[in-house]
C-alpha cells in the first residue's frame, strides 16, 4: 500500500480563485502579458489567458502556481498576497519620502568643447556673464538644505564646471559648513576632464568628490562628437580618467556615452572601449530632444527605431561577453530590470512616476533661476522657460510646493494619464513631462504617437523576451539588480 | 463602422479610438440611443478599413475585459492601497 495519495488526489477538488488587480496586453500574436500593481509579470498563451480570466484555470496547470506566486490571484490555500502586496507597494514608493535628493548646480555655461549634440547649449569660453557667483551659490545652498531628504547629493554641471572651479570650491566648503548634522552630503562633478589637474584632484580627494565624465566610444567617434581646439578630447578624457582614478580610487570615476548618428553602426566597438578602460558597465542612452541637439538637428538625424536596433545589438553583445566570462552590464536595462524584478527602483528621473521633476531633482542655474530638472533648464537655454520654478531669491515653499510644479506632477501621473492607466508596462515606465513637452508641446503627451512611449515599450518587451527565452539571461539580469 | 452601445459603452469605444489613434483618426457619431457609428476621418498608410474594423473589434473586446477585471478587483485594490499607505506619512492627518 502506497504511503502517499496519488498527485491527482490533491488536484481533484479544484478551488475557485479570486483575481487580484492586474493589466494585460498582447505580447505577440499567441501570447498575452499580464502585470500587477508591483510590476510582477507573467506571459500566458492566449488560451490559458482565456481560462484564467474566466476562472477556469485548474491547479494542475503549471502556470497556476506561477500566477499565484506572483500575486495575480488568491485561492483558499493562500491569501498571503493581501499582506505582501501592500508592503511591496510601500517599498516601491518609499523614494517619495526622500524628497529632492539630487541638487544640480550649473556653475558655468561656458565650455571649451563645441559638441554639436550638446543638450546644454554651451556658451563660448570667454563670457564671464555665464558663471555662477558666490551670492547666488550661497542662496541656492540655503534652499538645498531645506529639502526634507536625509541624503543630499550636489552635482556640479556646465558647460564645463571646471572652468569655474573657484565657485565649486566655495560651494563644497560652504555646504560642509552649513550642513545640518542629520544630513548625509555627497558631491559629484560632471566634467569632460580636459581641464583636470593635480590641484583640482587633491581638492576632490580631500572632500570625497566623485567624477562623472563622458566617453562616447573609440577615439574617432569621441573626437568627432566632441570637437575642441587640438582635436584631442579623447586623449584628454582617457588621461583624465586615469589621473582621477589614481587620486580618488578606481570606483570614484564613472562615464556616460551619448549615442549619435555616427555611433549607430558601431555599438560593439563602443562597448569594447568601455571594457578597455576597465568600466564595469555602459549606459546605451538615446539622445535627448533638448538644447543644441535640436538646434543643430543632431536629434532628428536618427529615428528612435535606429537607436532601438543599436540598443538591442549592444545588449546582445553584452550578454555574449558575460557568457564568455567578461562581467559587464548595461545601465538602462538595469534601471528597468530593477523595476521588473524587485520592489525597488533607483530613482532614474526619466522613468519615475510621479515624475521626478522637483521632487527627485532640482537645478540651480548659473543665473540664479531654478528648474525642475536638467532637461527643463536645457529647454530654457533654447528660449522656453516652461519648467522654471523660480529663483534663488524665492522662498523654499514657494518653489517646491508651487501650483505650477504640483500641476505638472498631478497632470502627468501615469496611473491616471490616458493610455498609461491601462498600459501593462506602466509600472516600469515614467511620466517624463519634459520629453513630451519638448516633442509634442504637451506635458502629458499623446501616448499612442509618443516616441518616449513607443521606445520604452519596445525595450520592456525585448528584456522580457530575452528572459523568457533563456534561463541564463534571466539569471544574468537578476544578478544586475542584486 | 456601426457600434452597438448596449454591448460596448461610449467610454470603451472612446478609449479604443484613443489607443488606436496612431493608425487612424475616428469620429464617434451617435445615431440613436443604442447605436453609434465610427467615421474614419484619416487612415495611416498600410491600413485599410477592413483590417481596421477587425482590429477595433479585438480592442473593444480587450477593453471590455479590462473594465470587467478592474470592476471585479476594485474593492481588493482599494484595500491593498489603503493598507500600503496607512503606515506612511504621505497623507497627513488634518483632523
Amino acid at each position: 500500500m502506497a504511503k502517499f495519495l496519488n498527485k491527482e488526489e490533491f488536484y481533484k477538488d479544484n478551488q475557485k480563485y479570486s483575481l487580484l488587480p492586474f493589466k494585460f496586453s498582447d505580447f505577440d500574436k499567441d501570447t498575452k502579458i499580464l502585470s500587477n500593481m508591483i510590476g510582477e509579470f507573467q506571459l500566458l498563451p492566449n488560451s490559458t489567458f482565456e481560462d484564467f480570466v474566466n476562472n477556469n484555470l485548474t491547479n494542475d496547470n503549471s502556470l497556476y502556481s506561477d500566477l499565484r506566486d506572483k500575486h495575480f490571484f488568491t485561492d483558499t490555500n493562500t491569501s498571503v498576497a493581501l499582506d505582501l502586496l501592500p508592503i511591496k507597494i510601500r517599498t516601491k514608493y518609499q523614494m517619495l519620502s526622500n524628497f529632492t535628493a539630487l541638487h544640480i548646480f550649473v556653475v558655468s555655461l561656458r565650455c571649451e568643447h563645441s559638441c554639436p549634440y550638446c543638450q546644454v547649449s554651451r556658451q563660448s569660453q570667454d563670457k564671464n556673464t555665464f558663471d555662477m557667483d558666490e551670492d547666488k551659490a550661497e542662496k541656492a545652498l540655503n534652499l538645498v538644505f531645506q529639502s526634507p531628504s536625509e541624503n543630499i547629493k550636489i552635482e556640479f554641471q556646465g558647460g564645463e564646471p571646471l572652468l569655474n572651479f573657484e565657485i565649486v570650491k566655495f560651494i563644497v566648503l560652504k555646504a560642509i559648513e552649513i550642513k545640518p548634522n542629520e544630513k548625509n552630503l555627497s558631491f559629484v562633478i560632471a566634467t569632460n576632464l580636459a581641464l583636470i589637474n593635480n590641484e583640482i584632484l587633491e581638492f576632490c580627494s580631500k572632500y570625497n568628490i566623485l567624477i562623472s565624465t563622458s566617453l562616447d566610444g573609440p577615439k574617432d567617434i569621441h573626437n568627432k562628437n566632441r570637437p575642441r581646439k587640438g582635436n584631442n578630447s579623447y586623449e584628454k578624457t582617457i588621461e583624465g580618467i586615469n589621473l582621477s582614478r589614481a587620486y580618488l580610487g578606481f570606483d570614484s570615476v564613472s562615464a556616460l556615452m551619448t549615442t549619435t548618428y555616427d555611433s549607430l553602426p558601431r555599438v560593439e566597438e563602443i562597448i569594447d572601449e568601455y571594457i578597455k578602460n576597465k568600466f564595469s558597465g555602459i549606459f546605451l542612452r538615446p539622445l535627448s530632444p533638448h538644447g543644441f541637439a535640436i538646434k543643430t538637428k543632431s536629434y532628428s538625424k536618427y529615428r528612435f527605431n535606429e537607436w532601438l536596433d543599436f540598443y538591442k545589438k549592444g545588449l546582445d553583445y553584452i550578454i555574449n561577453l558575460n557568457k564568455n566570462g567578461i562581467e559587464f552590464f548595461e545601465h538602462f536595462s538595469q534601471v528597468i530590470l530593477k523595476k521588473m524584478l524587485t520592489s525597488d527602483s533607483d530613482g532614474y528621473v526619466d522613468l519615475m512616476n510621479p515624475s521626478g521633476l522637483g521632487i527627485a531633482v532640482a537645478v540651480y542655474n548659473y543665473d540664479g533661476k531654478i528648474y525642475a530638472s536638467d532637461e527643463g533648464r536645457m529647454l530654457a537655454e533654447t528660449g522656453d522657460d516652461y519648467f522654471c520654478l523660480g529663483s534663488v531669491e524665492d522662498e523654499y515653499s514657494d518653489i517646491f510646493t508651487s501650483e505650477k510644479l504640483l500641476n505638472v506632477l498631478d497632470t502627468t501621473f501615469t496611473k491616471s494619464a490616458p493610455l498609461c492607466a491601462d498600459c501593462v508596462y506602466e509600472e516600469y515606465c515614467g511620466a517624463d513631462p519634459v520629453f513630451h513637452y519638448a516633442t509634442q508641446k504637451d506635458i502629458v503627451g499623446h501616448k499612442p504617437t509618443s516616441e518616449f512611449c513607443n521606445r520604452n515599450i519596445e525595450v520592456f518587451k525585448y528584456l522580457i523576451k530575452l528572459m523568457n527565452e533563456s534561463k541564463y539571461v534571466e539569471n544574468l539580469f537578476r544578478s544586475w539588480v542584486r | 463602422m456601426v457600434i452597438d452601445l448596449s454591448v460596448y459603452s461610449k467610454e470603451v469605444v472612446v478609449s479604443v479610438l484613443h489607443r488606436l489613434s496612431y493608425i487612424f483618426t475616428g469620429k464617434l457619431v451617435s445615431k440613436d440611443k443604442q447605436i453609434a457609428e465610427i467615421e474614419f476621418v484619416k487612415i495611416e498608410n498600410g491600413y485599410d478599413k477592413e483590417n481596421l474594423e477587425e482590429l477595433i473589434v479585438k480592442e473593444l473586446n480587450d477593453q471590455i475585459l479590462r473594465e470587467r477585471i478592474s470592476q471585479e478587483t476594485e474593492s481588493v485594490r482599494n484595500l491593498i492601497l489603503a493598507h500600503a499607505f496607512s503606515r506612511t506619512n504621505f497623507i497627513k492627518d488634518n483632523g
